[in-house]
């Protein structure tokens, strides 16, 4: 029997009260780095800086690119201090949005300027890793074949590291929502992966 | 409860203890099962993988970017000091921050030169300026001038009248000396038929 209460808590729904004060307490920090407050301005760049990387790390899949975005993210940051802002309830889910327009910028320029009919299955542009065996690439390209919603899912859950609960708040959606998402694009990987296990058996 | 959720609340320790063994049993018997957490064991160890690569990634670039960008705010960064030590809370290399010490106390020294370059740099010549400024600092030199000044004076008159008479005297002497000399003879040319030339030459 399914322990109902257990998985509510264990979804992080639970946390709900914890999650608002420290949102709140971020929320105050990040109007003191807007109004010029510079060890708020450190604490946020050492909260977020590699997280929003390793987004637009997988989002893009290339490091250099994401790199660029994620210094983007925080010029545009920045450029906001000193300016008459309302308050900024969920700055992770903040920062977070303004990576992804700049991914989603970079990837429909992308698209414009190379046709995928053009490029043979080999060339998609997926960042070479030196020692990478066939199934880790598959992996990286079964991730790549899913929906951008869901990818973007995945990449913050496992990659960043966050929660379902944190990811629904930041998306401004339900936990059990985010839940069945990432479980569906977490099939469809399974899958992908279990059937490349039973080519290589054969 | 499908397999792929089955696996997922177990991966996730969403199952409760009863329903974890019987999990555990049901996994002994069911191949298809046993592919499914396969496959998720492979797709988590190749998503750690890259995301250690991801995390070893240098990101001072970023870092550096972003310290310069609190410090174009006007904020307390812009200071050296401050600014170094907020670059290496930022996760700048201590190679990357060397470097670019380096390069702008070089780029400070060389301005410091530029302008002092302008001015004397040997000690003679800043001994002479400062003579100069001496002269310049001194009382003003008066000088008389008289209202009207004489042509000429009656010694160079005198003087001028002196040397006269004494050409004249030597003339004198010379002309005396003309006529003690003897008298030159007439000799006719021969082809002087012309009516212009002289007849004679002494």
């Amino acid at each position: 029997m399914i322990n109902k209460q257990h998985i509510e808590s264990k979804k992080g729904i639970g946390h709900s009260g914890q999650s608002q004060t420290l949102r709140s307490e971020e929320s105050t920090s990040f109007m003191n780095f807007l109004n010029g407050d510079d060890n708020a301005a450190m604490y946020f760049f050492r909260a977020y800086n590699r997280k929003i990387f390793l987004y637009c790390a997988k989002l893009v899949n290339n490091a250099h690119i994401a790199e660029d975005i994620t210094q983007e993210v925080w010029e545009r940051i920045i450029k906001l201090r000193n300016q008459s802002q309302p308050e900024i309830a969920n700055p992770g889910g903040f920062m977070f949005t303004i990576a992804r327009n700049l991914c989603l910028n970079h990837i429909k320029l992308r698209k414009h300027t190379i046709s995928i009919e053009s490029i043979s299955e080999l060339d998609i542009p997926h960042e070479y890793q030196p020692g990478s065996t066939d199934m880790e690439e598959l992996v990286n390209s079964s991730l790549d074949t899913l929906k951008f919603e869901d990818k973007e899912l995945l990449v913050l859950n496992m990659f960043c590291g966050y929660r379902f609960d944190e990811i629904a708040e930041m998306m401004g959606m339900s936990p059990n929502a985010i839940w069945t998402r990432a479980s569906r694009a977490r099939a469809q990987l399974r899958d992908k992966v279990k059937i490349m296990v039973k080519k290589d058996n054969l | 409860m499908n397999s792929h959720e089955t696996v997922d609340k177990f991966l996730n320790g969403l199952l409760s203890p009863e329903e974890t063994a019987q999990f555990l049993q049901k996994v002994e018997h069911d191949a298809e099962l046993r592919s499914l957490l396969e496959s998720d064991r492979i797709i988590n160890s190749c998503i750690n993988k890259e995301r250690m690569q991801l995390m070893h990634h240098d990101l001072s670039g970023v870092a550096g970017a972003f310290v310069a960008g609190l410090a174009s705010t006007g904020s307390i960064a812009s200071y050296g000091l401050i600014t170094a030590s907020y670059a290496k809370k930022a996760g700048m290399s201590w190679i990357t921050l060397a470097t670019s010490s380096a390069l702008s106390i070089s780029v400070c020294a060389g301005a410091y030169w530029f302008i002092n370059s302008n001015g004397p740099t040997n000690p003679k010549a800043a001994q002479k300026n400062n003579q100069l400024i001496h002269v310049e600092q001194a009382e003003p030199i008066t000088i008389n001038v008289p209202v009207t000044i004489q042509d000429k004076t009656p010694e160079i008159a005198k003087n001028k009248t002196r040397s006269l008479k004494q050409s004249q005297t030597q003339r004198g002497k010379q002309m005396i000396q003309d006529v003690s000399m003897p008298p030159s003879k007439k000799i006719q040319l021969e082809h002087s038929s012309s009516k212009y030339r002289p007849k004679t030459q002494e």
